[in-house]
């Protein structure tokens, strides 16, 4: 779920709309301090709706609050949505554009052809 | 010295579709190795590599450079690249610490706008050798073709990594003789970046060298 609130489209695309086909739930160490430096980076509004739009049974507040950034509860749940949730087989979509980056193996091929790139 | 990661899960049907690790991937381990305290004061939390391939330095880097848990993304035009370097991670067990995001696309076109100024740490052992064109359609033949004097890519490289590094962020980059140091310095320059030889090495085929940019 993480690289999906990295990447772009074909020019300003952001966020790319996720269409998962098969989603994986992975294992990973939990480490709040690595949660809390992500947050800092991640764009949250991109990230609740991708959760809402998947369907995902977990519950985000609508905005992050300085309190909830050190809440237990709060940081699990965001450990659990970006580093363990996968989306093995799927596709990103550009919002501006309709183009369709399809996710194989987990990994999104987010190559353009030539006459995509002005 | 710190021992090169495992790459023993790779068989000769794997080295068809990925770049074999040679001189060139060993001497950007070695330099990275030299610059270990330098790397290490800089606590690096962000870190890309252009062209991934095996997925050697990024492990290296995982394994060795990385006390707390760090955020990789790992890129490559080829898809096999991509999954090669996310069974080496996991082969040298690092997966549970780190985090990895591998994605397929040409340099980091995708990344850029959301990574701008953000990335600590940026890897490249670029397609270096000076050929007629860098757009070749051959998967292995696309991890050598430099293009005219073996810097098309390595070009668009330096610009990309001026606006994807940190305030302190480092680039470490491989490069060929015949690339030429003062070009390197030159392109550098254009956009804000100095540069730095970090440490040299003749092969029986090759002058190599790899550099250090940094803001200036």
């Amino acid at each position: 779920m993480l690289t999906s609130n990295i990447l772009k489209g074909v020019k300003k695309g952001f966020p790319l709309k996720i269409n998962a086909v098969k989603i994986e739930n992975v294992s990973v160490d939990y480490n709040p301090d690595f949660i809390t430096r992500i947050l800092q980076r991640i764009e949250y509004d991109a990230l609740r709706g991708a959760v809402i739009d998947l369907g995902l049974n977990e519950s985000l507040p609508e905005t992050i609050s300085e309190t909830i950034q050190q809440d237990e509860t709060f940081l699990k749940t965001m450990h659990k949505i970006l580093l363990e949730y996968e989306i093995e087989e799927g596709e990103l979509i550009c919002p501006e554009t309709g183009r369709k980056f399809p996710i194989s193996k987990g990994i999104p091929n987010m190559l353009l052809q030539e006459t995509e790139i002005s | 010295m710190f021992p090169t990661p495992d790459l023993s899960h790779f068989t000769r049907n794997d080295y068809n579709e990925i770049y074999e690790p040679d001189a060139d991937s060993f001497l950007l381990l070695d330099a990275l190795e030299l610059k270990l305290n330098k790397i290490l004061e800089q606590k690096p939390f962000i870190i890309l590599e252009f062209g991934c391939g095996s997925g050697l330095a990024t492990t290296f880097i995982a394994k060795h450079f990385c006390p707390t848990s760090c955020l990789f993304f790992a890129i490559d035009m080829n898809p096999y690249a991509c999954y090669s370097t996310r069974r080496t991670f996991h082969q040298n067990n690092v997966h549970n610490k780190h985090c990895l995001n591998i994605i397929q696309c040409n340099l980091g076109d995708p990344l850029i706008d959301r990574l701008s100024s953000k990335i600590d740490l940026i890897l490249f052992n670029p397609p270096y050798v000076p050929t007629e064109t860098s757009d070749v359609k051959e998967v292995i033949e696309r991890t050598y073709a430099g293009g005219k004097q073996g810097i098309e890519v390595i070009e668009k490289a330096i610009e990309q990594a001026s606006r994807l590094l940190s305030s302190k962020g480092l680039f470490y980059m491989v490069a060929l003789e015949e690339n030429n140091f003062d070009t390197l310095k030159e392109l550098g320059n254009q956009v804000g970046l100095n540069i730095e030889i970090v440490l040299k090495r003749r092969t029986c085929i090759e002058r190599l060298f790899v550099v250090e940019f940094q803001r200036n």
